[in-house]
């Protein structure tokens, strides 16, 4: 047989194939795909923003921008950048201020500062540092080429076998908010991490001081800080205040002349595993801070 | 930049593309090779080219002074050594040999701390150091064996020696075959192209349809990220490692020698189906073909090889075993594998001479097949201690949960594919009738559209290939 044939019929029952397939098979799951683009999207996003929202995965998890705007101005923005187990350093803090739009007259940085958040452990900032630095092509392919690498992505056995086996738990918003879509009750799974997360890892004074100053130094640029301790389950609440051996307070009185902090009451929130909220929950929580910032 | 990736693809393609254009004189083709071959080796990081442009030059010069100034042969040919060999000992020995310099001290009660010392360049392993060394080196072997001309044409050289196909993880192209085959301007049939196509869809089926999806499936068991234990699972485990292994690495040298066939070239074949050998002999004259030759020409027969017999088979045997199981890693698991190798292959030698094994075809294929299975558990494995563990749970009985098959169904689906087609290569390696009725009916015009719709949709986790770190 000629192999010009072959190699034309080969590429024609390819082609017939592919498509054949696409249709008989169930549509892919890309949560991955969608989670890299969300988090290489949050790392490389060239908008500014009047209000940017920092913190850990209790942040991203329980604050919506969209909810949180509801009653600002169509003009005013906002970002969540969040990241798992952040530390609030000098270089996190100076990514956030960079998002902050220069010509705006009421500029916000929303800080959700976790017991956790303030430890040496999470200003290694792993999560973040895992996006820095990565080549044009690699953040063009992350972001850019996302639906593409989407509709080509592979199927498991077992997805066909199983339809919805796993459905997606998550919903990741281009504001920066993950929302959790699962309708779970509270497991309190995430409070056996917790346990041991402080050994070795207490917060230090000398990084309060840094902290306070540096962001002492922010507020005299005109950025107005907001600050709140990110609402978790009151398990959660309770195991931290132990085990961290830091009163909360204390970081509120030493930055109370420069932060407007926001008081929560954790009783009226809902977590979904102990430490992260629900997705009501993180509505709520959203709009509450929305109108803390309308008033100040 | 891996094959089995978008940047690939592009590259890949923008490759072929501009082919034609550059494949008419020499020099301009050359150039584009080395052009291009060193973008796709940058890519990992540009800093690696250094250590292959210095590699290449100190080989390209002592090729050329061998031949101009043959009373100082030696003498360039010890440079040419040194260099080679002193860029591999210090890129990716000096840990090893620093650990084991510490372990001789602190056997007789004195600490020292060696590791420490070493400078953060030399920590890092350039990708396919041992490939592209031991391909040089090769070149002024020939030379200075007489066997070789040297090139004079420096684009000739690093043409050969950073082809893009084979440079970060072989086949081992040697100069004496590969450099006469660089001059010459080829069109490629379409005989060939179709041949090339076959090569490049195998070498992807093999590596991201069935290395990658057993993946998971080992790497979760070696790192201990697994509720699972017992003889069954680690057997298993073994196998699918013995298959994921073959896949890798064979999968590359398929789209490496594909690559070079669309492009007019020819690499000789890599692997010949190792896992249907019955001994071990058979099997290393099957697996990383190109590499085992390298050590016959270039180590086992200057040694004396098995012409002599006795002490000087014993010696060859082990010098060439040692050194194959260090080139593939610093580590101790490493030269236990060659070992081991070593031992089997020995044993082989002084039990089975009369043996007629061919009446004992499966038993044979079987058992070594099992023992080369258990022989990779150490070269999978991060320790000794830990690849004693597991042979220890392969020998002897413990009871496995079997629902490890359920929770690792997806891995689980593609070892039974890949032992179903090996098992149907060997059919039709071995039945006529079957042969003939697949040529016949030209079963490749559904094999191919098969095998890259699992490709497409099938594939696993896009990992680098295992053979890159070596």
């Amino acid at each position: 047989m000629n192999p010009k044939f072959k190699i034309y019929t080969s590429f024609l029952l390819i082609v017939v194939g592919f498509f054949t397939l696409k249709t008989l098979l169930p549509e892919n799951n890309c949560a991955k795909i969608q989670e890299e683009q969300f988090w290489y999207g949050k790392t490389y996003t060239k908008d500014k923003y009047d209000i940017v929202i920092c913190g850990d995965s209790r942040v991203y998890r329980g604050v919506s921008t969209k909810f949180l705007l509801n009653s600002f101005p169509k003009n005013t923005s906002a970002f969540n950048l969040g990241y798992s187990s952040i530390g609030f350093e000098e270089d996190y803090l100076n990514f956030a201020m960079s998002l902050l739009k220069k010509e705006s007259k009421n500029k916000y940085l929303v800080l959700g500062i976790s017991m956790h958040s303030l430890t040496p452990n999470a200003l290694q900032n792993e999560h973040l540092k895992s996006f820095q630095n990565k080549s044009s092509f690699e953040i063009y392919k992350k972001t850019e080429l996302a639906a593409l690498l989407c509709y080509f992505s592979s199927y498991k056995p077992l997805d066909l076998l199983l339809k919805n086996r796993f459905p997606n738990e998550y919903a990741f918003h281009s504001d920066g908010w993950v929302e959790y879509l699962s309708n779970n009750v509270d497991s309190l799974e995430a409070i056996e991490s917790y346990l041991s997360i402080f050994n070795d890892n207490e917060i230090i004074e000398s990084h309060l001081d840094k902290l306070s100053n540096q962001l002492k130094n922010i507020s005299k640029k005109g950025v107005k800080i907001i600050a709140f301790r990110p609402p978790t389950s009151i398990q959660m609440l309770k195991l931290e205040d132990e085990k961290s051996n830091y009163d909360y307070n204390d970081f509120i009185e030493r930055t109370n002349g420069f932060i407007a902090w926001i008081d929560l009451d954790f009783n009226t929130y809902e977590t979904y595993d102990g430490s992260h909220l629900t997705s009501a929950s993180a509505k709520k929580l959203s709009m509450k801070i929305g109108r803390v910032l309308l008033s100040e | 930049m891996i094959f089995n990736s978008i940047e690939f693809l592009a590259f890949g393609l923008f490759f072929f593309l501009l082919w034609p254009f550059f494949n008419k004189k020499n020099n301009l083709r050359w150039a584009f090779i080395v052009i291009a071959s060193f973008f796709f080796y940058g890519w990992w990081d540009w800093r690696f080219l250094f250590l292959i442009l210095f590699s290449g030059l100190l080989d390209f010069l002592a090729g050329l002074l061998m031949v101009k100034f043959p009373s100082h042969k030696k003498k360039f040919f010890a440079i040419s050594l040194i260099g080679n060999i002193g860029s591999l000992a210090i890129f990716k020995y000096s840990i090893f040999a620093a650990t084991i310099i510490e372990d001789l001290f602190n056997a007789v009660g004195s600490d020292i701390n060696l590791i420490d010392t070493i400078p953060e360049f030399a920590l890092i392993l350039p990708v396919g150091i041992s490939f592209y060394t031991f391909q040089s080196l090769s070149y002024t072997i020939d030379i200075y064996r007489g066997r070789l001309q040297p090139t004079k044409n420096i684009l000739h050289f690093f043409s050969y020696l950073s082809m893009f196909p084979q440079l970060v993880a072989g086949p081992i192209v040697r100069a004496s075959d590969f450099l006469k085959q660089l001059t010459r301007v080829r069109i490629v049939s379409s005989l060939e192209k179709w041949h090339a196509i076959k090569l490049i869809v195998f070498g992807f089926f093999q590596k991201v349809v069935i290395a990658d999806n057993l993946s998971y499936f080992i790497d979760t068991a070696y790192q201990g990220k697994t509720p699972f234990d017992g003889t069954l699972y680690w057997w298993v485990v073994s196998i699918a490692f013995s298959f994921q292994i073959y896949c890798d690495f064979s999968g590359y040298s398929l789209i490496a020698r594909g690559l070079a066939k669309m492009m007019g070239y020819h690499f000789k074949m890599n692997f010949n189906h190792p896992y249907h050998s019955k001994s071990f002999r058979q099997f290393w004259s099957r697996w990383h073909i190109s590499l085992s030759t390298w050590f016959r020409d270039y180590v086992y027969i200057p040694l004396g090889g098995s012409k002599n017999g006795g002490k000087i088979l014993f010696i060859s045997l082990l010098t060439t075993m040692l050194l194959s199981g260090i080139w593939h890693g610093a580590n101790y698991t490493f030269v236990i594998w060659a070992l081991l190798h070593f031992v089997f292959l020995l044993s082989e030698r002084i039990l089975l001479r009369k043996l007629n094994l061919r009446k004992f075809r499966f038993l044979s294929i079987f058992v070594t097949f099992i023992l080369v299975t258990m022989t990779w558990v150490y070269f999978r494995s991060d320790t000794v201690e830990q690849a004693n563990g597991i042979v220890s749970k392969l020998t002897t009985y413990t009871y496995s949960d079997w629902t490890f098959l359920k929770t690792y169904f997806n891995s689980i689906v593609f070892l039974f594919l890949a032992i179903l087609i090996e098992f149907l290569i060997y059919i039709k390696k071995h039945s006529i009738f079957y042969s003939s009725m697949y040529n016949r009916y030209n079963f490749d015009i559904l094999v191919i559209p098969f095998c890259v719709l699992l490709i497409l949709f099938f594939r696993g986790e896009g990992t680098q290939f295992i053979y890159f770190q070596f």
